[in-house]
């Protein structure tokens, strides 16, 4: 059947080459056929060329189908949609085909007819292929997923004791959120015993750290302004908070059952002025300067959703970060980065809360105290070369002294505490690429975790390329 | 095969997501075979065809039924492909630290039985697409591979069908000239 519907947009009078293939292809209106027709019928070098396209089209149609084991599997078993089928179009019941012309398709080939005339026709090359056909799909399947789930729980329990792949023995990525029960649901229901006797494990360290001598001894607060550390803490409790309360028997349950008696918060001199700061009164506070009015508490900016938080949990937070402290010294910017990155990976309201932070050009300092003053003067620098808001200041105490760093080794394989600063700007791609072309090491653009960016899922809109929203983590100069 | 799409979709969405491993199974190999082609490499394929399901299933409330399932999913597939090659091209820009050098010279070499399963044409074919720009390539798969009509591919790359046919066009000549040293064995005449 001619595609009778089909606009070119062009003169259908004069012959073009390009006309060939679609004439071979049968896309071509019945008056352009004709023009081609006349042409070949005169033209031997056309026809010749026709020839030759017919020859390529059947090479590639002969190319091999997918041949071996399937290694696509189902997505977890979540209902997608709230929308019931009646709401959305119905697609059309049939569809005008447009036949091949010249020496028929492949028998290898999949094509339109093919898959509309038999609905067994993959099945039947399956069969075909394999000798098995669909039996063997039918356990490869499960197979794959009990392997998949297998996989995901000795990765999630080796990272956990060994301290994750990036780093040297640190602690690996996103503890503080599981500690805190916010693990994913992949690794949650199969390893429960497993990894509940790791957080004990943890929660020990944690009760010993939490009875060392406070760390900070040697570093005076950022510029005189202790109140920094508290609204590190308060942005580090809102941004870890959100599922503890709807989870009684997490391990970050476990986590406080051990550690009960641990020292509250003043005691650990992470808080020392007065009682902790709810979220809306969180000072949000710039390396710079404070923040514009309306900007968003960090937990909105990473989970978009409202926070309940109370004593227990900040005494709670304010614990384990000592422990993420003590633990991820040598790239604790980075290791706040991958959290991040894992919430706004694994929850797509937080995504989307990143990927409106993005829209808003926040930016987030991650600070060792005492900040540099380079790390200071870059950070200013960029908010005002990229027309970033400051966020908050997120400022983490200083190194572990030698008793906990030997304590850490000892139980941990710890590697020596190095000081840092980290920023979290959210940019584009493009601005990231500038930035990290200007500021990162030669040749750590984007390879190394401390200069690299990292995309949020859940964008509901595209964006140009270059202009997609990312998480810069930048490891400023010391 | 319309109507059975329909129906498992509609019954993923009703609450069975089991209905969805009727259409996994159905589309994986074709699929797999597509993203194969289009990408010369068998685990990177098999990732974005992971890939590709797992995103479908998380949209499917979003497709509207207007093209074939398999279309939509295909466009989903080549959406991905594309971004992991930016997303490689942006990273082969700068040199790269030996881990993961290492790592990524190991997930790129070429199973050896990937072109054992192959006949002689059929690598030369296909090493000669590799060299088709990326557009060219994947109009050429989805046109002679696939066996989408034009309007298809244009809906699906969202360019004119004009564009699609001086695309297919070029491809096939481009190809031609390619496998000009096989010409003789593959039958082609002009050059």
């Amino acid at each position: 059947m001619k595609p009778t519907n089909i606009e070119y947009n062009d003169d259908d009078t004069e012959y073009r080459e390009e006309w060939l293939s679609a004439y071979l292809d049968d896309e071509l209106t019945e008056e352009q056929q004709l023009i081609v027709e006349q042409r070949l019928a005169r033209d031997s070098a056309a026809q010749g060329t026709l020839n030759d396209l017919k020859r390529i089209r059947g090479l590639v149609q002969q190319l091999p189908l997918w041949s071996g084991p399937m290694a696509a599997v189902p997505p977890p078993t979540a209902i997608p949609t709230d929308e019931s089928p009646e709401d959305r179009p119905q697609p059309e019941e049939s569809r005008e085909r447009i036949p091949v012309r010249g020496a028929g398709a492949s028998p290898d080939t999949l094509n339109d007819d093919d898959v509309d005339a038999d609905d067994s026709f993959n099945l039947r090359h399956l069969r075909a292929e394999n000798g098995k056909g669909t039996k063997r799909l039918s356990w490869l399947r499960p197979a794959a997923i009990a392997a998949s789930l297998l996989l995901i729980v000795g990765l999630s329990y080796g990272l956990w004791r060994n301290g994750g792949l990036w780093r040297n023995g640190d602690g690996g990525p996103g503890l503080a959120l599981d500690r805190l029960g916010k693990r994913s649901a992949s690794t949650q229901a199969p390893a429960d015993s497993e990894f509940i006797e790791s957080q004990a494990v943890e929660a020990e360290l944690l009760a010993e750290m939490a009875a060392l001598p406070a760390p900070g001894a040697e570093a005076a607060p950022l510029s005189g302004e202790p109140e920094s550390i508290t609204a590190f803490g308060a942005a580090r409790s809102e941004a870890f908070s959100i599922e503890s309360d709807n989870l009684p028997s997490t391990l970050a349950d476990a986590a406080r059952e051990v550690t009960s008696d641990a020292p509250s918060k003043e005691s650990l001199n992470f808080a020392p002025q007065g009682p902790a700061l709810a979220p809306t009164q969180a000072p949000a506070q710039g390396m710079a300067e404070a923040p514009p009015d309306g900007a968003q508490p960090l937990l909105e900016l990473l989970l978009g959703n409202d926070a309940r938080w109370s004593a227990e949990m900040i005494q709670s937070e304010l614990q384990n970060n000592a422990m993420l402290n003590a633990w991820q010294t040598n790239e604790r910017g980075v290791g706040l980065g991958e959290q991040l990155a894992r919430s706004v990976n694994a929850d797509n309201a937080a995504a989307q809360a990143a990927n409106r932070s993005a829209e808003a050009g926040h930016a987030l300092a991650v600070a060792q105290i005492p900040a540099s003053e380079d790390a200071r003067t870059l950070f200013n620098r960029l908010l005002t070369d990229y027309q970033l808001q400051p966020l908050t200041e997120l400022a983490l105490p200083a190194t572990v002294d030698a008793e906990s760093s030997s304590l850490l080794r000892g139980r941990s394989k710890m590697a020596q505490a190095v000081p840092n600063q980290t920023l979290i700007l959210f940019v584009t791609r493009r601005q990231a690429e500038q930035i990290l072309q200007q500021h990162a090491p030669q040749g750590s653009n984007n390879k190394a975790p401390q200069y690299m960016w990292i995309t949020p899922g859940g964008g509901e809109v595209a964006q140009p390329d270059g202009e997609e929203r990312v998480i810069l983590l930048l490891n400023s100069p010391r | 095969m319309l109507h059975l799409d329909q129906q498992a979709i509609d019954a993923t969405l009703d609450g069975n997501p089991a209905a969805y491993a009727e259409l996994v199974e159905r589309y994986q190999r074709r699929l797999l075979g597509l993203l194969w082609h289009a990408c010369s490499d068998r685990e990177l394929a098999e990732d974005i065809a992971q890939e590709t399901f797992a995103r479908a299933f998380h949209k499917l409330s979003l497709y509207s039924g207007e093209s074939q399932f398999y279309t939509w999913l295909a466009r989903i597939g080549l959406n991905l492909l594309a971004t992991n090659r930016r997303r490689k091209r942006l990273e082969n820009q700068k040199s790269r630290e030996g881990f993961e050098v290492a790592v990524e010279s190991l997930s790129s070499e070429r199973p050896p039985d990937e072109m054992a399963a192959m006949n002689e044409t059929q690598v030369c074919v296909r090493q000669a697409i590799e060299c088709l720009e990326k557009e060219r390539r994947v109009v050429i798969l989805l046109r002679d591979f696939e066996g989408l009509d034009y309007a298809e591919i244009a809906a699906m790359l969202e360019i004119p069908i004009g564009t699609v046919r001086s695309r297919l066009h070029r491809a096939r000549l481009e190809l031609r000239a390619l496998l000009h040293d096989k010409a003789v064995e593959l039958g082609l005449g002009e050059t």
